[in-house]
């Protein structure tokens, strides 16, 4: 899958494009938790390229949540489209994530 | 009038954007609006990714045989999954998410049922023979 990413001062952002599904997903989890497993902190994973979720990508998601939360750190997540945000609040995720509406709310949130 | 959509796949996971994108075009072609075609796919994605993952033994995988029927009949999108994998009933069988648990007590895993249990409008399990038959729908 094609994923950018981008520093935006101390803030990794990464911006998955396309589907993130079970043929996907295990790309997304080595870049997501490689980087965090490289010490990252701080890191905004942007939604605007991306046009379908599946529980495979919430999967992946959860991971990077509970590793960044050993390590105090912060993950927020922006620019989520409707249907997908209709997917993050059935499973509650929108009681475990920052969600911003756009990437420069999403890079000061997970800076502070 | 009823329309009708038949897809056979192997048990591969790289089988299922085929079906997924299958059933877009199905959904467009029908004027069936983009938030069932979404919840009709993701249904299908999650059931057929669960019957791949887990029906068939891990040292005698096949290949074998997944059938999807799609129907629009009187506004009702109808998915049918028959596979010959073990019996399993996902539907009794995954018990629902923890949706209020904190992150460090949440489970990974167990959303893709709860998809299919939210997002369709009912769902159904059956063993007939040796074949899982899981129907589910969408009302437009």
């Amino acid at each position: 899958m094609d994923i950018l990413q981008q520093e935006e001062g101390d803030v990794l952002v990464l911006s998955p494009g396309g589907r993130l599904d079970g043929t996907t997903a295990p790309e997304f989890e080595t870049v997501l938790l490689g980087r965090i497993g490289e010490g990252r902190t701080r890191a905004v994973i942007d939604f605007g390229r991306l046009d379908y979720i599946s529980s495979a990508g919430l999967r992946v998601l959860l991971m990077a949540a509970k590793r960044m939360r050993q390590t105090d750190g912060r993950l927020v997540l922006c620019a989520v489209k409707a249907h997908i945000l209709e997917v993050f609040e059935i499973s509650g995720f929108l009681s475990i994530f920052t969600v911003e509406t756009n990437r420069d709310a999403a890079v000061a949130a997970a800076a502070a | 009038m009823t329309a009708e959509l038949s897809i056979t796949l192997r048990n591969d996971l790289s089988e299922i954007p085929r079906v997924t994108e299958a059933v877009e075009g199905f959904g467009e072609a029908h004027a069936v609006g983009e938030k069932v075609i979404f919840a009709m796919t993701l249904a299908l994605d999650e059931v057929l990714t669960n019957v791949i993952t887990y029906a068939f033994p891990k040292d005698d995988p096949g290949p074998r045989a997944i059938h999807v029927d799609v129907s629009l009949t009187n506004g009702v999108v109808r998915a049918m999954v028959r596979d010959d994998g073990r019996a399993f009933d996902p539907l009794t069988e995954v018990p629902p998410p923890d949706l209020d648990a904190s992150i460090d007590d949440r489970a990974i895993g167990g959303l893709g049922v709860h998809f299919l249990r939210t997002l369709m409008d009912g769902c159904s399990y059956s063993r007939r023979g040796d074949r899982n038959e899981l129907e589910f729908f969408k009302n437009l």
